[in-house]
């Protein structure tokens, strides 16, 4: 018997109908309801969450979604350059990569270490044991060269990245080094300019906010704002770059000719107190003279000998005790306390102006005047000259050398003092002074900065420190006429610049052993120095030679200083377009001859040739 | 149906402008990386021209490549000296420009 569905029955639709297409209905009627309710379930899912991210808690997705696509990019404030005063780059900052790792994703830190080892030539131990350390962030190598990094890269070494620093360099090697400075690795000044002017290099970061989709690729419309970084201004140096080369370059010479252990050559403009060139050279363990890295212009102090005597008459003359003409008689030797002071080369007692005293550097006739002076004008002068205090060049380390009050002067320091031993300076106090001498009395502070310029190129002087009036033009212009004589017929005509007059002073000082005094005669050893300026008769450029420590027969400043100073004031000349006495004549002077080579007299010669030809020919046709 | 076809076009219209619009902000991009770029790469050639310039490598290239050595004492011509009728100088030996003015 065939089972018969009750409701089709009732429905009276008849005994026809097939009973497995009727199951397979009701299945799927029962599948259909079954998915329906799935996927309202998953739509009500859906519509929870919706309701869920939208309404409940919105603003937690809303900054997950801002996060992931709103970037903000550091936009690094590049360093200053350091230029000299011709806009010569002397210090700039360049892009050099840096390669770090991150130690978690390195799979096998040995032999990691092991390959990077060459390439960043480091050592494999240090390499390996930040590999290892539990961290995610290990420098491997700070500012390496393109190569290094390009084979770095091409190593493929998992967990090894790159990023992008700003590395300094100095163009010119290790040439003004002392006065540049040096900066870290992550580019803070930590020595000489660098350092002094960091803050005004070194600039203010800005940072770039950008909303980016996939591949880094901004989203139009989006979030943008840019705050610019302010890059670092542009020191503008007063250095000259070829002079301070052509110092260096003719300081080691000296140094080397002169058997010395180091020197220092200073350069400057006495009219502005700008420092041309700065030039330290010391010989190292090896015996090679070589560039210092130690600015000793200002940090070293050292006993200057006789290049103060024109201080001490400055202070002679000014304090109307004499004048340059005025003669007195002056002994070989002379006692002073317990003490003898004698002049080199001996000589019987005999009649000498002032300024034979000078041209000679007479000891004992400069100490005879300072005794007539006393010690409070003299001391009172040296410390308007700057002696015995720091300058105005604000450079870190500047030393004050050592000038002691009067009340601390003992019977022999006077005689001491103003023949250059027992007081100390830097070679920029001496220079300065000699400086204010060439400047009519007016003393100018020392700098080594013109200005700085923005990133739009406009310059912003330096503000210029007021100068200081130490002596009349009258009494500084006596005292030059003095030192002229000195180079001229004096103890420094090695310092003589053909077509230029010359004013300047030798000094060869003692220097005293680290154990106290000055030993004696065979155990000495010198200071040697030259300090002058030229033209005498308006003076551009005034320089310091020191040697320091010569040995053999050429210790003396005449010897050892100042064919330096000479062959350095020639170059200069030449590079600051100082003109030679003949070259400031007037154009219509009937003497004045234009020198030249022969093919450029044979050029000039054919064209007047020409021009007389034409002039004759214009005659005959007309 | 007018509405139909001008939805239809209003909704091209705004997917050209944003095509637009996107490449446009694609080359900003493009145009902004090559600027910083270009910054880098001038700050390297200046970098590399004041290294070319220097004294020293300029003398180190002097002694060494060329094989120059220092003369053993300069002169310095004077341009004009007075009252000196002798002032043709004579050009250095060797003078690659004493003969090749004519």
């Amino acid at each position: 018997m065939t089972r018969q569905p009750d409701g089709l029955a009732a429905r009276g639709r008849g005994a026809g109908i097939d009973v497995p297409r009727y199951d397979t209905y009701r299945r799927f009627r029962r599948r259909a309801v079954l998915a329906g309710v799935l996927l309202a379930g998953i739509a009500g899912l859906f519509g929870w969450r919706l309701a869920t991210l939208q309404l409940l808690d919105p603003d937690r997705f809303v900054a997950h979604g801002e996060m992931q696509r709103i970037k903000t990019v550091a936009l690094q404030a590049a360093r200053g350059a350091i230029v000299d005063r011709n806009g010569v780059d002397l210090v700039l900052s360049v892009p050099r990569t840096s390669v770090w790792a991150n130690p978690l994703q390195v799979e096998d830190p040995v032999r990691a270490a092991r390959t990077l080892s060459g390439i960043l030539d480091a050592d494999v131990s240090l390499l390996e044991e930040r590999l290892s350390r539990d961290s995610q962030f290990v420098w491997l190598g700070r500012q390496v060269s393109d190569e290094t990094a390009a084979a770095t890269l091409r190593l493929g070494v998992v967990g090894v990245y790159f990023d992008e620093e700003r590395a300094r360099v100095r163009p010119g090697g290790d040439s003004a080094l002392a006065v540049l400075g040096r900066t870290d690795v992550d580019a803070k000044g930590i020595s000489g300019m660098e350092m002094v002017y960091d803050s005004l290099l070194s600039g203010t970061d800005g940072e770039k906010i950008v909303e980016r989709g996939l591949r880094g690729i901004s989203i139009p419309g989006g979030e943008y704002s840019v705050e610019p970084a302010t890059h670092g201004r542009t020191l503008v140096l007063t250095l000259d770059r070829a002079l301070q080369f052509e110092a260096e370059r003719l300081l080691i010479e000296g140094v080397e000719r002169a058997d010395a252990e180091g020197g220092v050559l200073v350069a400057m403009d006495p009219a502005t107190g700008q420092i041309l060139a700065s030039a330290t050279v010391r010989r190292d363990e090896d015996g090679l003279v070589g560039i210092s890295s130690e600015h000793r212009a200002v940090t070293w102090t050292y006993e200057p000998g006789s290049i103060i005597k024109p201080l001490t008459f400055s202070a002679i003359l000014n304090g109307a005790v004499a004048a340059p003409e005025t003669v007195r008689e002056v002994p070989g030797r002379l006692e002073v306390h317990d003490a003898t002071f004698k002049d080199t080369p001996a000589h019987d007692p005999e009649e000498l102006t002032v300024a034979d005293i000078v041209r000679r550097s007479s000891n004992v006739g400069t100490i005879l005047w300072a005794q007539d002076l006393g010690p409070e004008a003299l001391h009172e002068e040296f410390r308007e000259f700057g002696l015995g205090s720091v300058t105005d060049l604000d450079f870190p380390g500047e030393a004050r050398g050592i000038l002691k009050p009067v009340g601390r002067w003992s019977g022999t320091s006077l005689p001491t003092i103003a023949i250059g031993q027992g007081v100390a300076v830097t070679p920029l106090q001496m220079l300065t002074a000699y400086a204010t001498l060439a400047n009519g009395g007016i003393r100018p502070a020392p700098t080594l900065v013109l200005g700085t310029r923005d990133d739009g190129g406009v310059f912003s002087p330096r503000r210029v420190r007021p100068s200081m009036t130490v002596v009349p033009a009258a009494v500084a212009s006596e005292v030059v006429a003095m030192m002229e004589r000195v180079v001229e017929s004096g103890t420094g005509t090695r310092a003589q610049v053909t077509g230029y007059r010359v004013a300047g002073k030798t000094g060869t000082a003692w220097k005293p052993h680290s154990s106290g005094g000055y030993g004696s005669k065979g155990d000495r050893t010198y200071v040697a120095s030259f300090a002058g300026f030229l033209p005498a008769e308006a003076p551009r450029l005034a320089v310091l030679v020191v040697v320091d420590e010569p040995a053999g027969h050429s210790y003396s400043g005449g010897r050892a200083a100042a064919p330096v100073f000479a062959e350095f004031a020639r170059f200069a000349v030449r590079q600051l377009r100082i003109p030679s006495v003949d070259e400031r004549v007037g154009l219509d002077h009937a003497g004045r001859v234009m020198a030249m080579t022969p093919a450029r007299h044979r050029i000039l010669a054919e064209a007047a040739e020409a021009a007389r030809l034409e002039a004759a020919g214009a005659t005959t046709g007309a | 149906m007018l509405a139909v076809v001008g939805f239809f076009a209003t909704l091209l219209a705004l997917a050209a402008f944003h095509s637009i619009v996107v490449s446009g902000q694609f080359e900003f991009d493009r145009l902004q990386r090559r600027l910083e770029n270009g910054h880098e790469r001038a700050q390297v050639l200046r970098a590399e021209v004041a290294r070319l310039e220097s004294p020293s490598r300029i003398l180190e290239v002097a002694n060494g490549r060329l094989g120059m050595v220092f003369p053993p004492a300069r002169v310095y011509l004077a341009s004009v000296v007075l009252d000196d009728r002798q002032t043709i100088l004579a050009a250095p030996e060797g003078d690659p420009f004493s003969g090749s003015t004519r």
